[in-house]
């Protein structure tokens, strides 16, 4: 039984992985939000095979990973985007084929690094190294990505890779941390949906790049 | 339950009161958010000087010593020195978009979660808090409406959650290794404290500390990642500077400084917190130098004494650890009243010039002699020049060093800070308003008296200080001795 948990487990972090790649080189922002609910509905299942088949704390994650993360996140971001009207990504800082090839560099660091800390356990290990990977994806999405949806995105990858880390190294937290962590990530997104339309009011896109007005008012 | 352990119950309580009853009406709100400010000014009071015992009073998920009395009283310091221009603020419709019932509802939220991280024991608690702290806020810094006040609030907004991102991976990788040693409860500071020799025998926690101490450092502003904070604080509306700059900013040192006790002694983090203090420091003399905008002047202030107020930390396991600990908490409180006071005071003078250009605002007396002389008093105690109580800590901490070669770099680096500092006062006492051009013609208002109100209170405050600073021998006491009860 241990063995198929661990196969789900590992299956449904890798599929995890793949929507980070696809949310990250995805043109359109809506479908970019509606992936990030597919990745947040596997991060979801993966709580419920734990909650199942390993501690029943994990049902509490599973049931407020869905409410959140799969239902709220997306909700928020799409309806931010019909506010705005604005469909389509801005040019990335960098070539699309660097990207991949950077993103393909984090995954196999990632992979290595979770090698070194949990050697053995398969269950484990791709797991950690999944979770690794969302984070550094997440953050060459920031650094990448000009449109302020796909940077609010690369933080919501840093919150389901925290998220699938504490599941497999910090298990047994107080239920504070899960109720602050879903709050947390509302909060993130409502409040960085609410400064991309004011982006959106000011400067009439949300490519980043265009802002440079405190440059001029400081003289620099 | 003991007195002293009740006077923190009723911050928290009356500030959370004051957020729900601030959905009423926006003079239900003022009035709400000033009372419960002055309420917990004095209960954070009364739980500091009744704490007379080494034991700590709370020792759940929230941690009540003499120490986390002390930070309360400086939250509830900065939440009436908040308080107090936010009438102003909403009266005079300063806020675009926003509700004034809205903006002290988060106003409200955000000192009710520093409160709380004030009494934090759970590491994971205060990172949650600290996060929807700078969520709330970020908000609060684009208010006013315009460009340059969304870019700013957006530059807060994804470095400081970047940042945030990094520690709670390094607080995860802790907390595992914690609790796959069998360390009780692992998720609590001062568990963690108590044993020191888990932590130190595995190589895993060097990285978590390397991320911890890089995104705390974003938070505080502390060099290289700290470019959001003078454009937060210059384009955010001055009741929103002076919580940043007054408690936002530093509570990321003070959750540093409890951290630092489970970090094992020796350890590089020590070395490259002294590297990133001292970094800090001399950037943000170098943009004091600089810059010709007064808030920002304040800014890189801030910048300057999160870097000493890392160096303090540095000293308080490096140096001696009773001195380094009290002079942290004396800064920490000067510069909170000074800070504050300095925005709300330069926050009228830009009102009344209807600019934040130095050449602009000079001589800053001419608006109101009153508050343009408070502006230089406060100044005066940023520089650290005597009786201020930042010229006490800064002695204490100089006083703290044990090795000549970090003395000699201190010296160095407070000399710095205090020469960029005072060239910037020497330029605005001396110089006349229009060397640099033509000067906007003042708009004549005269001080409004909640700014006013503000601006005396803190140098009550800043008095009442540095009399008490040598009565505040107790909170030199190393940390880890109320670990231990």
């Amino acid at each position: 039984m241990r063995e198929l948990v661990d196969a789900a487990v590992s299956i449904l972090s890798l599929v995890m992985l793949m929507t980070a790649l696809r949310i990250t080189t995805e043109r359109r922002l809506d479908r970019a939000a509606k992936i990030y609910a597919l990745q947040s509905f596997m991060l979801v299942l993966i709580f419920l095979v734990m909650g199942i088949f390993v501690d029943h704390l994990f049902l509490v994650w599973s049931l407020s990973g869905f409410i959140t993360k799969t239902i709220l996140v997306p909700y928020i971001l799409l309806w931010a985007l019909r506010r705005i009207g604005v469909k389509y990504d801005a040019k990335p800082l960098v070539p699309v084929t660097l990207e991949w090839v950077l993103a393909g560099l984090s995954i196999g660091l990632s992979f290595a690094l979770a090698a070194g800390i949990v050697a053995g356990s398969m269950g484990v290990l791709i797991p950690l190294a999944v979770s690794l990977s969302l984070f550094l994806i997440g953050l060459l999405q920031i650094l990448t990505r000009r449109s302020t949806v796909k940077q609010i995105l690369g933080l919501c990858h840093f919150e389901n890779s925290s998220h699938l880390t504490l599941a497999f190294m910090a298990p047994r937290l107080p239920e504070t941390v899960e109720i602050g962590m879903a709050t947390d990530v509302i909060l993130l997104v409502f409040f960085g949906s609410i400064l991309t339309m004011m982006v959106y009011k000011q400067f009439k896109t949300l490519d980043t790049s265009i802002m440079t007005e405190l440059k001029e008012v400081n003289g620099q | 339950m003991t007195a002293p352990t009740i006077y923190p119950l009723i911050a928290l309580g009356l500030t959370a009161l004051a957020g729900a009853l601030s959905l009423t009406n926006i003079l239900v709100a003022e009035a709400a958010t000033l009372i419960a400010s002055i309420i917990s000014l004095v209960a954070s009071l009364l739980a500091v000087l009744g704490i007379t015992t080494g034991h700590p009073l709370l020792e759940g998920e929230l941690w009540l010593d003499p120490y986390s009395a002390w930070m309360m009283l400086l939250v509830s310091v900065v939440y009436l020195l908040t308080a107090l221009p936010s009438i102003h603020l909403t009266r005079r419709g300063g806020l675009a978009g926003l509700k004034g019932e809205s903006y002290y509802l988060l106003v409200n939220a955000a000192f009710f979660a520093m409160f709380t991280i004030a009494l934090f024991n759970d590491l994971f608690l205060a990172w949650i808090l600290l996060e929807i702290c700078t969520i709330l806020t970020v908000y609060l810094v684009c208010i006013k409406g315009g460009g340059a006040s969304v870019e700013a609030a957006w530059k807060y907004f994804m470095i400081c959650a970047v940042g945030m991102s990094f520690s709670l991976y390094g607080l995860v990788t802790i907390y595992s290794i914690g609790a796959s040693a069998g360390v009780p409860e692992p998720w609590r500071w001062t568990s963690l404290a108590t044993h020191l020799d888990v932590i130190a025998s595995n190589p895993r926690s060097l990285i978590a500390f390397m991320f911890i101490l890089a995104g705390f450092s974003v938070k505080a502003g502390l060099f290289p990642l700290h470019f959001w904070l003078p454009d937060a604080y210059a384009e955010a509306p001055t009741p929103v500077s002076v919580l940043l700059a007054g408690a936002l900013t530093f509570l990321p040192l003070y959750v540093l400084l409890r951290i630092s006790y489970i970090i094992p002694a020796g350890s590089p983090v020590y070395l490259l917190l002294l590297v990133v203090s001292v970094a800090t420091i001399l950037y943000a003399s170098a943009g004091m130098l600089i810059t010709r905008d007064v808030k920002r002047l304040l800014a890189y202030s801030s910048m300057e004494h999160m870097g000493l107020m890392s160096f303090m930390i540095y000293l308080a396991h490096e140096g001696a650890p009773g001195l380094a600990l009290l002079a942290f908490a004396v800064h920490s409180m000067g510069h909170a009243i000074a800070k504050s006071a300095a925005f709300v005071s330069s926050g009228f003078i830009e009102e009344y010039r209807g600019s934040r250009r130095i050449e602009d605002i000079i001589p800053v007396y001419e608006a109101d002699w009153l508050i343009g002389g408070s502006l230089i008093a406060f100044l005066l105690a940023l520089l650290g020049c005597p009786p201020f109580p930042l010229f006490i800590s800064e002695l204490l901490a100089a006083a703290s060093c044990t090795h000549a070669l970090i003395l000699t770099l201190y010296i160095a680096v407070i000399l710095a800070a205090f020469a960029a500092l005072a060239y910037r006062m020497v330029y605005m006492l001396r110089h006349r308003r229009g060397d640099g051009g033509d000067p906007p013609q003042p708009r004549g208002r005269s001080c409004p008296a909640c700014y006013r109100t503000a601006v005396y209170t803190a140098l009550a405050m800043l008095i009442a200080l540095t009399i008490a600073a040598p009565l505040l021998a107790q909170l030199g006491r190393p940390l880890t001795l109320w670990i231990a009860g």
